[in-house]
């Protein structure tokens, strides 16, 4: 039996797509006509095509928009936020010495306000009204960094916390019966990502990355006779617990 | 949709609009399932990939370039993980446990459609990519020829060598079968 040539073959292949120019027809019904391999093979590959195509019908039909969206805004409320593309471009001294900053012009704002209409001397200023100093935190291990500086005057207390991580940092604040809400929490720099979750079980939810600096102000009348609790967990894990009085 | 609205979809996306994602998933959930489930030929195995599928386009969506068609860049994540999830996976069932499988989801499946699927697996990568494109996706020559970044008369090639094989394949199973209801 001769062998049919390749260009045959492409015909008779193309011919099953529908593909035929009107030469290619002629040449087709030619092969059909003299042709036993030629109407084997059509045959065999006719077959193949219609199986293929029934097979297809038999896939089922899938809805799975709602799960799919339900992991994505997971993801995305946790994940994608905190891309690991997103680089750190202050570097850790410059952040801190945006907590000082702020301190200090909070604690003049404050007292300034708070007192006369002038701006008094430093020297001036005694301990009852004074932006004064309280407790410091630091936390520097696997990447990431927290600072937390208080700072109090006789109206006010400010905690002004700085974080520095390449990895998301989940910040849980309680005012334990402090009334803190976030209306008490202001974000003073964010070179990366600060994002509000929802509150859960009257913890306020924010979650960090980059560097990120933001405080948490509380009138000394009415928010200082409990403590404040600060919690940061990263990966799932709490790598420190604080309560701030 | 047209390619056009569909970029606007794609910026919107990108500017933060989470919910326009859903789109997408409406519109091509269906073909990337039907693609990832005739690579991996098992449903929940078909359905969680699709999801994963969903997962990484919305996470690289960033990096996807609008000189292509969104389809081509979406087919493309859903083989290649779909290949990939075979080579790791134990191969293709035996023959006698496939049909009480395939039976829960589709009661009308056949003996020889199971043996078109299993030879359909047993292809080369190219040509099986190729078939499945053509004939479980609804692509056009030109379609498929983009999202693989091969000529149109590759692809011609490949589905027609890919026929040829699935017909050698089939013939002799046929052949060895009819001897047993001789």
């Amino acid at each position: 039996m001769e062998k049919l040539e390749k260009e045959d073959e492409r015909i008779i292949q193309k011919k099953i797509d529908g593909l035929l120019s009107v030469q290619e027809e002629e040449r087709f019904n030619e092969l059909m006509k003299n042709s036993l391999q030629a109407r084997n093979l059509y045959r065999g590959l006719l077959d193949i095509h219609r199986s293929l195509e029934k097979d297809s019908k038999y896939t089922p039909q899938i809805d799975f928009a709602h799960e799919i969206m339900q992991t994505i805004k997971s993801k995305h409320a946790q994940q994608s936020i905190f891309s690991k593309t997103n680089k750190l471009r202050l570097s850790a001294w410059l952040a801190y010495a945006a907590i000082l900053l702020i301190g200090l012009f909070i604690g003049s704002l404050v007292t300034y306000l708070g007192t006369s209409t002038s701006v008094p001397d430093t020297n001036q200023i005694s301990g009852t009204i004074a932006a004064t100093q309280e407790q410091n935190f630091e936390y520097n291990r696997d990447g990431t960094d927290i600072k937390i500086q208080e700072f109090k005057t006789s109206k006010v207390k400010i905690s002004v916390i700085s974080i520095n991580s390449e990895d998301a940092v989940q910040c849980l604040i309680s005012g334990n019966n402090t009334g803190i809400t976030e209306k008490n929490i202001s974000l003073q720099y964010a070179d990366g990502q600060f994002h509000a979750l929802e509150t859960a079980n009257d913890k306020l939810q924010y979650v960090c990355s980059g560097s990120v600096v933001f405080q948490i102000c509380r009138n000394i009348d009415t928010n200082l006779s409990d403590s404040l609790s600060i919690q940061f967990v990263k990966n799932g894990q709490t790598i420190k617990h604080l309560n701030l009085n | 949709m047209t390619t056009g609205e569909e970029q606007k979809i794609i910026e919107k996306i990108i500017a933060g609009e989470l919910d326009q994602f859903r789109i997408l998933v409406e519109k091509y959930q269906n073909p990337v399932f039907r693609v990832i489930y005739k690579i991996v030929g098992d449903y929940e195995d078909a359905k969680e990939l699709t999801q994963d599928v969903f997962v990484k386009t919305f996470e690289s969506i960033r990096q996807y370039n609008s000189g292509h068609k969104f389809f081509s860049w979406i087919y493309r994540i859903a083989i290649n993980n779909a290949l990939l999830f075979v080579k790791r996976k134990k191969s293709f069932l035996p023959i006698e446990e496939i049909p009480y499988q395939i039976a829960e989801q589709m009661p009308d499946y056949e003996g020889r459609d199971h043996l078109l699927a299993q030879s359909i697996s047993e292809l080369a990568e190219n040509y099986k990519t190729v078939i499945i494109l053509k004939y479980y996706s609804d692509l056009s020559y030109a379609d498929i020829a983009e999202m693989l970044e091969i000529p149109e008369k590759t692809v011609k090639s490949r589905l027609f060598d890919a026929r040829k094989i699935l017909k050698e394949k089939l013939s002799k199973i046929d052949f060895f079968s009819s001897f047993q209801y001789n």
